[in-house]
């Protein structure tokens, strides 16, 4: 159901402002508007809070990083389930020692992110020195510095050749030419694509040589190092040592601040919940001494609100009963709340749309319960969340909502498995057969799915049709409601009348009958009846789709919207889904008990029995509660709401502290 | 020696192990498609393992039909678990028939959802709150599966009441 909202408008003393904005976070029911253009005629400014709003983004996206070098370099222990343990709560105290200790733990934050980043930069040095060291490589065996260029009456080249040469090949090639000058070369470095030389002649015939080894492929090394390379190296490694010692040493550091994560995340919240509260303030219009805000409050808890207000903080409220872009909060009964989930993911209703989640909700658990169709299933599914929820009683309200909707599919799978009698497949006949050589079956208080699918299949279309029909129901309460009479008839009765009609009429076609295993036609006279229902049916729909437009307009919009009778077949046949799957989870469970059997009775073949049992069997409900998931889903999402429901409403969002790690205490 | 007569239950034989495979390929190359994509998703945020391991998982329900089916074939022509039943060659092949429309239509539509869940686990990456619509254009894929499935399913149960 959706909860009725009224529209707030709040007037107080300027001097009262942080005080009222406080009081209103702290309440958690004021979904506040933008200051609109009436204030604005009025004189009224609205304050601009970007700056502040920014700082503390800041200050938070610190506190948040530390916390993830926290958590990279000190990791808390995590348990499998400790996901499910919701926000700790805060004492009044322990929030004001939090705060009292804000200042220096902002220290310690940007110390963190600093100590972060310079270990980044140490790696990226150590990185290049490393590239260095490799490009030093082939010249290790140089027992010169490469930009030595010789002595009084020497030259010395250092360079490379683009080949592998010898120290004899190179000096063949070069004295090629009898007129060149002496030369003396030594291998440094041989290697298939490039050979290091280094090479001496006298110094007086320096250009000359160098031009003669140019011509033969010799090119000057660029020298990306100083010094003899061993020493030279030597060095890098002295350096990288050093980095490296750095590193130990600020990861050190960023260790020591283990204790302070808690802190971290508590800035993290502290600054989450200011941008907040500056968010609200920049909505908040204000003259020389008074301040206005509005928004939408829940209609029952208004009076209780302005009281306070008044009192407390001797503020003018004003209400009004509607609004124009009024937000959707959704609230239900125990039994139905926990598949709002479910609509909210599709989309929250918008005006003039009913809240779904009550009728889906019966519909949801009894389709994931024939999807899933298995009493022992059915039953881990139950305990499990039954477990969790008394568990964890701090769990959030979203997980909280999830886990009690699976609980109670859980429920519905035990009743479908009782009724479908299947329990892990057929565990009871399989493990009596091989372990005590004698057969006990359950028997299916209804009947076996797999012995007669026919019957399924027909229960399945049952339940579809009374699916839509319910779907469709709705559509003609929001059209009555309206006033909407054209599309009262137009898009629901005469859709009721046509469907309805045909499908009694179907039971007088023998090979419907002969299909469906129905010995006994109804009588003709039902027959006649339902046939003419549906013909009214489609000649009304052809007729009043559009009454507003011109005949021929007219017939054609109808006729298109007649069409839309295939679109109906093929959702009624969309859930033939609730039997095949049902028959999924049946049959698989089957294969396992049949697997495990298979090495006959005794101890070896009760071991393995066990084993493939647990494996298979979760793998099994694994798989299926997904698909019941995902399909029940489908159905609702697209055959159902495709009859009434469109969504597009705004969902109510409080002012409040949206807080990640801490709730805190209400007397705050 | 060559027996037409006795060619029956290879004809069955052969619709269940088409089904099994064939479903079983499309499902393999499926959630391998799916899984590339969810692979780069949690490089990215390790975060959003489970919710791309969900989808992941959507195209994988192929070759289970496609092992439902030959499993139950198996079931009715007595290889697994009972006698073997006398098998005519029509019904051997009518069992080759009634596996195949899971067979095709499970390979070639788990290949397709595995490209709709690889673009789902995209969308996750953006928006992991707009999870359940990702999962849904996935589904939207499987209900032919589904539908095939079911013509298999029945076909299966039907032959056995005929006289042929």
């Amino acid at each position: 159901m959706k909860v009725p909202m009224s529209r707030i408008t709040i007037y107080g003393t300027k001097k009262n402002r942080k005080a009222v904005l406080e009081f209103l976070q702290r309440q958690q029911c004021v979904d506040i508007s933008e200051s609109d253009a009436e204030g604005a005629e009025l004189g009224f400014v609205s304050m601009n809070t970007n700056d502040s709003q920014s700082e503390f983004m800041r200050e938070k996206t610190i506190a948040e990083r530390a916390i993830n070098i926290l958590e990279e370099y000190v990791p808390e222990k995590k348990g499998l389930l400790d996901s499910l343990n919701g926000r700790r709560i805060l004492s009044t105290e322990e929030y004001y020692l939090y705060v009292d200790d804000i200042p220096e733990m902002m220290n310690i934050a940007q110390r963190i992110n600093d100590a972060s980043d310079e270990i980044a930069e140490r790696r990226g040095r150590i990185v290049r020195r490393l590239t260095e060291l490799d490009e030093m490589q082939p010249w290790m065996s140089l027992d010169v510095s490469p930009s030595e260029d010789g002595t009084r009456d020497a030259a010395c080249f250092v360079g490379t050749f683009p080949e592998e040469l010898s120290e004899q090949s190179l000096l063949e090639r070069y004295y090629e030419d009898e007129n060149a000058p002496a030369l003396h070369a030594e291998i440094v470095n041989a290697l298939p694509q490039q050979t290091c030389v280094f090479l001496m002649c006298s110094k007086k015939h320096a250009a000359e040589c160098e031009n003669r080894l140019r011509a033969i492929g010799y090119s000057r090394m660029k020298t990306t190092f100083d010094g003899v390379p061993a020493e030279r190296a030597e060095q890098i490694r002295r350096e990288i040592a050093a980095l490296e010692s750095e590193i130990k040493t600020l990861e050190k550091e960023i260790a020591s601040y283990k204790g302070t994560a808690s802190s971290m995340r508590f800035m993290a919240d502290y600054y989450a919940m200011r941008t907040e509260k500056y968010k609200a303030l920049s909505r908040l219009s204000q003259r020389k001494r008074v301040f206005m805000i509005s928004g939408y409050v829940p209609s029952r808890i208004t009076p209780a609100l302005a009281a306070a207000l008044e009192h407390e903080y001797d503020a003018a409220v004003e209400t009004e009963e509607t609004g124009d872009d009024v937000p959707v909060l959704l609230e239900n009964g125990r039994l139905t709340e926990p598949v709002e989930g479910i609509v909210k993911t599709f989309s929250m209703p918008k005006r003039g749309e009913i809240d779904p989640t009550g009728i889906m909700a019966f519909f949801y658990y009894i389709m994931f319960g024939m999807m899933l169709s298995d009493a022992a299933y059915g039953l881990i599914m139950t305990l499990g969340c039954l477990f969790a929820l008394k568990k964890f009683k701090n769990m959030e309200s979203g997980m909280r909502k999830t886990l009690k909707m699976f609980m109670y599919c859980g429920i519905s799978t035990m009743f479908w498995g009782v009724m479908f009698g299947s329990y892990f497949g057929d565990v009871v006949p399989t493990v009596s057969r091989t372990f005590f050589g004698n057969e006990i079956t359950i028997p299916p208080l209804w009947f076996e799915p797999v012995k007669d699918p026919m019957k399924m299949l027909m229960f399945s279309f049952a339940i579809g049709i009374v699916h839509l029909f319910t779907g469709l129901g709705i559509k003609l309460y929001q059209c009555i409601k309206a006033k909407d009479w054209a599309a009262a008839f137009g898009d629901a009765i005469f859709w009721f009348m046509l469907v309805g009609g045909g499908i009694l009429y179907l039971f007088r076609v023998d090979m419907f009958l002969s299909i469906a295993g129905i010995s006994k036609p109804i009588p003709p006279a039902l027959g006649t009846a339902a046939a003419v229902c549906a013909g009214i049916g489609a000649l009304g729909i052809l007729l009043f789709t559009a009454p507003k437009n011109k005949m021929g307009k007219r017939l054609a919009k109808g006729a298109y919207s007649l069409y839309g009778v295939t679109s109906w077949l093929s959702d009624i046949l969309s859930y033939s889904r609730l039997l095949a799957l049902g028959l999924a989870t049946g049959v698989i469970a089957t294969v396992f008990n049949k697997m495990g059997s298979m090495f006959g009775g005794g101890v070896v073949g009760a071991i393995i029995f066990v084993i493939v049992f647990v494996v298979g069997h979760t793998m099994n409900l694994g798989i299926n509660a997904l698909g019941a998931y995902v399909h029940t889903n489908r159905l609702q999402f697209v055959e159902f709401f495709g009859k009434f429901f469109e969504g597009g409403g705004r969902e109510f969002q409080p002012f409040a502290a949206h807080t990640k790690y801490y709730k805190f205490k209400e007397e705050l | 020696m060559f027996d037409f007569n006795s060619m029956g239950i290879v004809f069955a034989l052969a619709g269940a192990a088409l089904a099994s495979a064939l479903a079983g390929i499309g499902s393999a190359i499926g959630v391998g498609k799916a899984g590339q994509a969810a692979a780069g998703v949690v490089t990215e945020d390790p975060s959003k393992f489970s919710k791309a391991l969900i989808m992941q998982l959507l195209p994988g329900t192929q070759g289970i039909y496609g092992l439902l089916i030959a499993f139950i074939t198996l079931n009715r022509i007595g290889i697994l678990g009972g006698a073997a039943v006398e098998l005519s060659p029509a019904k051997g092949l009518l069992y080759l028939a009634a596996c195949m429309p899971i067979a095709i239509v499970g390979l070639l539509s788990a290949i397709s959802q595995g490209k709709t869940a690889a673009a789902g686990i995209m969308m996750i990456a953006k928006k992991p709150d707009q999870m359940s619509k990702g999962m849904i254009f996935a589904a939207m894929v499987e209900t032919y599966a589904i539908l095939a499935l079911l013509i298999s399913i029945l076909a299966i149960f039907g032959i056995a009441g005929l006289n042929v």
